[in-house]
């Protein structure tokens, strides 16, 4: 076996080693790579969520599960911060039952963050509440167009919901100024899009991994989405117009070297292929 | 005959008929039969993860009992399965100590074992994908006829705009030629254009075929639910 063919039947064990120790490299010493830049999509999710004044209330649907956690959590963190920055009153759910203990841990970490960075005491039940999860996915949705105290009675702690102070005078989700969906997959923004952005006429945004991105597209240039989030990278950009650095802004450096690794290796295979002669050959 | 086939199908074209009609009336009676229906759903939904339990059960208890290949790792599920029905109960439910309530800053016995079993197994599960990724795209990205070129091209251009490095080397240099080849405006015309022509066909097509099967089930054409040949 000559040169060119051990590496075009290349063992995978070699190309998962490049890999792992690529992804290692930024965890054992840490550096910074050029620049993140957001994009148009980024920028119009900050800016919808930037735009309303202190005191508005906004829905986070957190729908993912621990599988999206490095893509999707930093949105939600990063979301939060810029909510309790800028006072605005929050409600947090989730659709994906795998979910709520993630969304639990960022409300409480990001109430802490906020105390410490931004001098503000958000109070639970008055600036924000944790409604928890229901099953039912698009029905959820369409029972909170309705009455979203008749879907949901109590907080995740099985407090009555209507007690809390920021329920007041919210009775469907026409009473939020901005929904928010950071989603993994199905529920998720397609849900809230199909039947509750359309019906009720909200102004929503998003965010999402990255593999499901080219789906939030149509919504996007019909209007229905203001600006999405697109994975890790997005949630990136989103810190950096936020300027608060947060994990996803770490993790960049890792996902670029992986991601450059892998165009280096399908570029070497591609130059020996064809210098080779193989391509030629029938 | 009648309730195995006729009531359900009166039941389908009543229900069917009176919710398609519902979106268009804008009354307090239309809109509380909608919350009321979301209610039923998500009711029967929540059996719908019961039966889902049971199913896991029994298939793996099969598998202890019969001992066939594997069978340890049924062992792991029902240990696994107990010690979170069991902390969940403990504690109930809540991953984190409630607001207000004084409790372990760690959160509860629950949230531990999420936060320190359940996330790193499934963000593990979910990041072995970047090495199977790695090693698939190495195999198949390769220029054997022109449609192959096109694919890798395209791959290669967008995996260099979701990495901020390839953005800004991008830019540094092809993006520094014109306006227009700067890497962001590119992703996003395939993305704006090439991809959603694709995806719009793709989905009004879906949304045709939903209603064309909705259609059938409400006036009775489409049977099969009901069982059997659908005849």
């Amino acid at each position: 076996m000559n040169a060119s063919e051990f590496f075009l039947n290349l063992d995978r064990r070699w190309i998962f080693l490049v890999i792992g120790l690529v992804v290692l490299l930024p965890i054992v010493r840490p550096f910074d790579l050029p620049g993140i830049k957001p994009t148009d999509q980024s920028k119009n999710y900050f800016d919808t969520m930037n735009a309303v004044p202190e005191g508005t209330k906004i829905l986070i649907s957190a729908d993912f599960d621990p599988g999206s956690k490095p893509e999707l959590y930093p949105m939600l963190e990063a979301t939060l911060r810029h909510a309790f920055k800028k006072k605005l009153r929050i409600v947090v759910m989730t659709l994906w039952l795998t979910g709520i203990g993630m969304v639990e841990k960022a409300i409480k970490d990001n109430v802490a963050y906020a105390k410490d960075h931004f001098g503000v005491e958000p109070q639970e039940g008055k600036d924000y509440v944790f409604i928890g999860w229901k099953t039912g996915g698009s029905a959820v949705v369409i029972g909170m167009g309705v009455n979203i105290l008749e879907m949901f009675s109590q907080d995740n702690y099985g407090k009555p919901l209507a007690e809390h102070p920021i329920m007041a005078g919210v009775k469907s989700l026409k009473d939020f100024k901005i929904v928010v969906s950071l989603s993994a997959g199905t529920p998720g923004f397609k849900e809230w899009v199909q039947y509750g952005v359309q019906k009720n006429n909200l102004t929503f945004v998003g965010g999402c991994t990255g593999i499901i991105i080219p789906e939030a597209y149509p919504y996007l240039q019909a209007g229905q989405m203001k600006g999405v989030l697109g994975g890790m990278k997005g949630a990136a950009e989103y810190e950096k117009l936020l300027n608060i650095p947060g994990t996803a802004t770490g993790g960049m450096v890792a996902l670029s070297l992986a991601q450059f690794m892998i165009i280096l290796l399908v570029a070497a295979c591609n130059i020996i292929y064809i210098a080779s002669g193989r391509w030629r050959k029938p | 005959m009648f309730v195995k086939r006729t009531l359900p199908m009166l039941v389908a074209f009543g229900v069917g008929f009176a919710f398609a009609l519902q979106y268009y009336l804008p009354f307090s009676f239309s809109e509380d039969a909608l919350s009321a229906t979301s209610k039923w759903y998500s009711i029967i939904a929540s059996f719908a993860l019961l039966l889902g339990i049971v199913s896991v059960i029994q298939s793996h208890a099969r598998k202890i009992q019969t001992q066939s290949v594997g069978w340890g790792y049924s062992l792991v599920l029902f240990f696994a399965f107990a010690s979170m029905v069991m902390m969940g109960a403990f504690s109930a439910g809540n991953a984190e100590t409630p607001p207000g309530v004084k409790g372990p800053i760690y959160g509860t016995s629950y949230g531990w074992l999420y936060n320190n079993a359940m996330i790193p197994l499934q963000t593990t599960m979910f990041a072995t994908l970047a090495f199977y990724v790695a090693s698939a795209a190495f195999r198949a990205f390769r220029a054997k006829t022109f449609g192959a070129f096109l694919l890798l091209f395209f791959a290669v251009v967008m995996l260099f705009g979701k990495a901020s490095l390839g953005v800004t080397l991008w830019d540094e240099s092809i993006g520094t030629i014109h306006a227009s080849l700067q890497l962001d405006r590119i992703i996003e015309w395939l993305m704006g254009t090439l991809n959603m022509s694709a995806r719009r066909a793709i989905l009004i097509g879906v949304a045709l075929g939903m209603i064309a099967t909705s259609l059938k089930i409400i006036f009775g054409i489409e049977r099969t639910y009901l069982g059997g040949k659908g005849e």
